[in-house]
């Protein structure tokens, strides 16, 4: 029987996921062009087996890139702060000095509509769905970080009131994403 | 990254060998290049080969989705070659593999 998955992305300002005690923390200047170099400097000390390739780097430089340019709109005075913690689970919380993702709730109804027309088998309405424009994008946004993102961090994703803030947590059972 | 062109004899194929990381900083070149090597009319069939490419971000999965929005509303059929390792997990992640065609040589 086939079913069908529906995520949403959640506001929940007091969600342990970002309880940040314990956590390592790190700032970065809002630099586009660093993006990646970012990444690779919190997971220096990440340990190999959840590194799945380039699978976590790539993740992370999502979030870190949402933060950077949507939040921060490429504002080098304007920090990124990222809490991270690399032990038995890796889990970040990212926060910008933005505005806040205002679209949140009309990215669930972009991707619910995805989600069923995939259900109901109708590709073309799939592929005018497959990413999402939101009124900022532009030809570097790809459209779909979110929706990755959502099944990467099996553990959860969660915003905060402000929509500036968001903890992501992924646990591990036999080590990789199949 | 690097893209590379390759026509087959008869004109009418052509075949994409992306190599290189397809990330945030080039991932629109990918767009570009190909709608623009396509936008002659000449090709029916195209292939991209991203056997060359060991990384995938967002960018480069929106680039392909673009790719394949053009190449269907000119009725042009497109195949994927050489999807593997952290590529495959990122458009798997993606939900797209499901409507993309792969070539399996």
């Amino acid at each position: 029987m086939k079913n069908i998955i529906i995520r949403k992305l959640i506001v929940d300002e007091n969600n342990e996921l970002f309880d940040a005690q314990g956590m390592k923390y790190l700032e970065f200047e809002s630099n586009f062009s660093r993006i990646r170099e970012y990444s690779a400097v919190i997971l220096e000390s990440c340990p190999q087996q959840f590194l799945e390739g380039g699978l976590l780097e790539q993740q992370l430089s999502e979030i870190i890139k949402n933060g950077i340019k949507h939040g921060n709109q490429n504002d080098v005075s304007k920090k990124l702060k990222v809490w991270y913690d690399l032990r038995n689970r890796v889990r970040f919380i990212i926060e910008d000095e933005g505005r806040g993702f205002a679209q949140l709730e009309a990215w669930n109804d972009f991707y619910r509509r995805r989600q069923e027309a995939l259900y109901n088998n109708d590709f073309d309405l799939f592929l005018q769905l497959a990413a999402y424009r939101g009124p900022h994008s532009d030809q570097f946004d790809g459209g779909s970080s979110l929706i990755a993102a959502l099944e990467f961090w099996n553990g959860g994703m969660v915003y905060n009131e402000a929509k500036n803030k968001v903890g992501v947590v992924r646990w591990f059972s036999n080590g990789s994403y199949q | 990254m690097e893209i590379q062109f390759f026509e087959d004899a008869d004109g009418k194929s052509l075949v994409v060998k992306v190599s290189g990381d397809c990330d945030l900083y080039n991932a629109h070149h990918l767009f570009s290049d190909v709608t623009g090597r396509l936008s002659g009319g000449v090709y029916s069939v195209v292939y991209v080969d991203l056997s060359g490419s060991p990384y995938m971000d967002s960018s480069g999965v929106g680039a392909l989705i673009r790719i394949l929005q053009y190449t269907k509303s000119r009725s042009i059929n497109l195949k994927f070659r050489g999807i593997e390792g952290t590529v495959r997990k990122v458009m798997r992640l993606s939900n797209i593999l499901s409507i993309i065609t792969e070539d399996r040589q």
